[in-house]
């Protein structure tokens, strides 16, 4: 295994990173200029906690190892998304610092599938759920950016994908029963902990007096995707 | 990069000779993905009757040939990787090469890797185009596809540019003049590998 040099988006690699922003890499310029001849030494687990990729090492790692890394940024991005233990929006903001975006894709599928199985215009429903839910989280982001809030543009979009989950486990308890009390009962407590998942993380990201603004388009969306689960056949 | 220990030599291009492994499987899949997800696009509609079935499908090839790209076939056959990191300072995309001397990348596979994604992202481009004219609700596959692609494109870009100017940034900074002349030795290779 050997280290890598890697570039930031200004030629000079001489500058040290400010210290707590990259600090899981020794950018040290003598490690550039000489060819290791010793095995490289391993980093330590706390400090990967705030990189999507282990900094060093990466390039030449078996595939299962890649794909093992993923799987384990999906599982933990979901749960820290739908158990929102952390109710501030630093918390939550730290929680997605490893955004993906395959999980807002597994359940923007999963969602349309179930949403238009059965129905008589299956591709129309299927087509416009999927473009909503897309169209839906890429606007919306920007609609809260415009709205002077500080957001990542990806991981705001990742929240609101992951954020589907409780609709998805809606969408399938409507389609296999029928009792409308039971339905309804399922619907609202889902639309609820959707709205606990999403509410805390963009309200504070937008200024003061503008959360309303910012927070009414997402609920729109998902009551939407609610109503249609709700009365599906 | 590989620079002589000190007291020692320069090592002419020719005595050095870092290992030039060829990854197959790599070309292959890199390949494969790409080729299946463009046939499936066209001939989906004569298959199947179900929109949804062929919608699924085809997004779930264009998934595997992006992970596959992305985190797999890109650091093996051009030893280049891009990511993105969300930190307090808000969005940093990152960009990694191999630095020289440590891997020697076959000029086949380095042009297969190109070509690839190059013929990948200028056919979903067109399939674009001509979903727009037939009013034809695979526009979505189609731009499904144009983002994956052209996301792959333009990371791989990038990293091959961050190479190049890497490389210009060290030697400009260096002071030593017979470093500077075997770099620029160095940089002649180097600028036919990138």
């Amino acid at each position: 295994m050997w280290p890598l040099r890697s570039g930031p988006s200004n030629v000079n690699t001489q500058v040290a990173p400010p210290p707590g922003l990259f600090q899981d890499v020794q950018t040290n310029p003598s490690s550039i200029t000489t060819v290791p001849q010793s095995p490289p030494p391993t980093i330590p687990a706390s400090t990967q906690a705030h990189s999507t990729i282990p900094e060093e090492y990466t390039l030449d790692e078996p595939v299962w190892k890649t794909l093992w890394r993923d799987i384990v940024t999906i599982a933990r991005n979901l749960r820290s998304v739908l158990i929102p233990v952390n109710w501030k929006f630093h918390g939550q903001a730290q929680a997605l610092r490893n955004w993906d975006l395959w999980g807002p894709l597994v359940f923007m599928l999963v969602l349309a599938i179930v949403l238009s199985v059965g129905e008589q215009n299956a591709s129309q429903v299927f087509a416009m759920v999927f473009a909503e839910v897309a169209l839906g989280a890429i606007i919306l982001t920007v609609n809260v950016i415009l709205l002077g809030g500080e957001l990542v543009f990806f991981q705001a979009v990742c929240l609101l994908g992951y954020c589907l989950f409780p609709l998805v486990v809606a969408a399938i308890i409507c389609a296999s029963v029928q009792a409308k009390w039971i339905r309804s009962v399922v619907t609202a407590g889902c639309l609820a902990w959707a709205s606990f998942a999403t509410i805390p993380f963009i309200g504070n990201a937008v200024p003061r007096g503008r959360k309303a603004l910012a927070v009414y388009p997402v609920m729109l969306m998902y009551v939407s995707l609610a109503w249609l689960a709700l009365v599906k056949r | 990069m590989a620079t002589p220990a000190a007291g020692g030599t320069l090592p002419t291009p020719e005595e050095q000779s870092p290992p030039a492994p060829s990854h197959n499987v790599a070309v292959f899949f890199h390949g494969f993905f790409k080729v299946v997800s463009i046939v499936w696009y066209w001939i989906c509609t004569i298959v199947s009757d179900s929109f949804v079935v062929n919608f699924v499908v085809c997004i779930v090839l264009l998934a595997l040939d992006f992970w596959t790209t992305k985190n797999i076939t890109g650091r093996l056959l051009v030893g280049l990787r891009w990511w993105n990191e969300a930190n307090d300072t808000g969005s940093a995309w990152r960009f990694e090469t191999l630095p020289e001397g440590v891997r020697t990348i076959l000029p086949r596979e380095k042009r297969f890797f190109w070509l690839a994604i190059l013929l990948a992202a200028g056919h979903w481009i067109l399939a674009c185009v001509f979903c727009l004219f037939g009013a034809s609700s695979y526009i979505i596959v189609a731009i499904m596809g144009l983002v994956f692609n052209g996301s792959n494109l333009w990371g791989y870009f990038k990293c091959s540019r961050e190479a190049q100017a890497d490389l210009q940034g060290y030697i400009n900074s260096t002071s030593n003049s017979i470093v500077q002349g075997a770099i620029k030795q160095k940089l002649s290779q180097a600028a036919s590998r990138v």
